[in-house]
């Protein structure tokens, strides 16, 4: 991107800030407000639904029944999943969008802001539906968070509730995509075409597009669900002439782009830290644009890569498998040029680039795994087992939530205005790395071993590794509380924070010329890029 | 919304485009029951 600005923020009208008390919040239309409501809201689903994954890590510590019945095990599992998924990561990668899109492009705010209020409080509406769901009679939803006929049809009551807040969920991200993409398209400063833009809006772009594509068609599949279980439709039903595969079909269609919806945000992220903290240029911006766009594309021609076992034609599964083999060579191309921006840069460590640099090593293993589980032979053998379950966290956790928590500390003093305490933040860095290692690398063992996932109860043979991630787990987890107390420290005082905050940050953006914190309202007169 | 509000040209293309989007949306909804339908045919 061009770096050389020249911009007429002098003018910075604080003379209109926000309204005051609890109509703030609930009627806001300020991207920086809204921003910081998704991020909020994004934390205390992470809390939610990682005090669910210790229920489930707390039960698989030792063989046996000890703590929770299997139902409430098979619940655990599937709405820790949901929160996870819709809940935490995605609301936390728009709650940075909504930060730092107008702020990185120039514009005074999203081109719809109404439509952005609306679309934060639809998803509050819908984790409260499915959070309330627990308490049915019947039990929440238990049939895994890919929702396969015909087992979720056997949900209680919590049934129509969980379909509903995914319809609640899925609009309020289609509404939040359209709102970047109308963004990005037209409110960007003068002079800033779209191959100066910085990677996190590029990324987000081509999120926002994918959003699009397929979340209606996971909102089509639940609705053929909704319709299978109550007004008598046989979408999914083999008896009435349906075909239950045909939902893992659509669901997967939506799935595997979902990945990306998680994950391109991310490399986005760490291709606005690398560099900062190189002291140098992004190796390849143009490639790194073009990789992000070929991975956009090929989530979509793979999905059947997670059904190998459903049984499909041996072409079909050559297909699969090749085209699966295609995403590792995009992905590597961005690898290749992070590792290359820091090659003979001037490296610092601070906490964002010492989380994106366990992003690169520790999503780089969670590419290999899934690598290993995309030759399709070999798929029969890892095929749910805690392999799978090993890969797809090593590429969530130490993956986007690493590279979620990376942006977090890079923007923290922008948001604020105070720098948080480094020495902490560092500590949380190694608490964090030290036992998502521990948690997740022993999965691999299990599932190699044969352990099935999503079971409360196994046999002896894999008690030692179990226990090993149950400690991991528990360490994880109350590792992140020191990232709930860092970010409430920093937001409540601290060292002001200069406008440019980090020193590599100079020429990385225009977010970086804006004072700290952030006002109310920036870039009021459009600032021109060179 | 800041004072630096969109041109009128801006906000012609911002509706547009979002309506656009939404109807893209809509129709990729739609478009996946109909083929559960035609697949659920006994």
């Amino acid at each position: 991107m061009s770096t050389t600005l020249t911009h007429g923020h002098a003018a910075v009208h604080d003379d209109h800030g926000p309204a005051k008390g609890i109509m703030r919040w609930l009627t806001t239309t300020n991207h920086k407000d809204i921003g910081t409501m998704y991020l909020i809201f994004s934390l205390v689903m992470f809390l939610t639904g990682g005090a669910m994954a210790l229920v489930i890590r707390a039960e698989l510590f030792m063989p046996g029944m000890q703590l929770v019945d299997p139902q409430f095990f098979n619940t655990m599992t599937t709405v820790h999943a949901l929160i996870m998924v819709f809940g935490a990561v995605m609301p936390a990668t728009v709650g940075l969008a909504n930060w730092m899109i107008p702020l990185q492009i120039g514009a005074p705010d999203m081109a719809l802001p109404r439509m952005n209020n609306l679309s934060f409080w639809l998803l509050v509406s819908a984790f409260s539906l499915l959070i309330l769901s627990l308490f049915m009679p019947g039990g929440g939803p238990a049939a895994g968070w890919t929702l396969y006929p015909p087992l979720v049809l056997q949900t209680g009551d919590a049934f129509p509730l969980a379909i509903f807040a995914i319809h609640l969920a899925g609009a309020s991200s289609i509404m939040g995509a359209i709102n970047i993409i109308v963004t990005i398209m037209n409110l960007r400063a003068p002079g800033m075409g779209l191959l100066k833009m910085p990677l996190f809006v590029w990324t987000w772009l081509i999120t926002a597009y994918l959003l699009i594509a397929v979340m209606p068609v996971f909102a089509g599949a639940v609705t053929m669900l909704l319709t299978d279980h109550f007004f008598h439709t046989t979408f999914f039903a083999a008896a009435g002439g349906g075909d239950p595969v045909l939902y893992q079909h659509i669901f997967w269609f939506f799935g595997h782009p979902e990945v990306y919806i998680m994950i391109l945000p991310a490399f986005g992220i760490v291709s606005e830290i690398i560099p900062t903290f190189s002291r140098k240029k992004l190796f390849g911006y143009d490639a790194m644009v073009y990789a992000t766009a070929s991975i956009a594309f090929l989530s979509f021609i793979v999905w059947a890569h997670h059904m190998f076992v459903v049984g499909m034609p041996l072409a079909g599964e050559m297909f699969f498998m090749l085209s699966t083999m295609l995403i590792a060579v995009p992905t590597g191309v961005k690898v290749f040029n992070w590792t290359a921006t820091m090659w003979r840069g001037s490296l610092t460590f601070e906490p964002p680039m010492l989380f994106a640099l366990a992003f690169l090593f520790l999503f780089t293993i969670g590419g290999f795994s899934g690598l290993m589980m995309g030759i399709a032979p070999a798929d029969f053998q890892y095929h749910d087992t805690y392999f799978i379950v090993a890969h797809f966290h090593y590429v969530l956790v130490p993956g986007a939530v690493f590279a979620i928590m990376a942006g977090v500390y890079y923007w923290l003093p922008k948001w604020t205005g105070h720098m948080y305490d480094i020495k902490l933040a560092n500590w949380h860095f190694w608490l964090s790395t030290v036992f998502v290692n521990v948690l997740f690398f022993p999965q691999h063992f299990l599932g190699l071993a044969g352990m099935p996932r999503r079971i409360p109860d196994y046999s002896t043979q894999f008690a030692d590794w179990n226990m090993v991630s149950s400690i991991g787990g528990f360490g994880f987890g109350l590792s992140q509380l020191l990232f709930v107390y860092i970010i409430i420290k920093c937001a409540r005082g601290g060292a002001k924070a200069s406008d440019r905050v980090w020193e590599g940050a100079y020429n990385h953006g225009l977010e970086w010329t804006v004072p700290s914190p952030a006002p109310y309202h920036t870039f009021e007169d459009a600032p021109v890029v060179k | 919304m800041a004072e630096r509000d969109p041109t009128a040209e801006q906000r012609r293309r911002i509706r547009r485009s979002a309506i656009v989007l939404a109807v893209v949306a809509i129709g990729i909804y739609v478009a996946f029951i109909a083929s559960g339908v035609m697949k659920a045919q006994p």
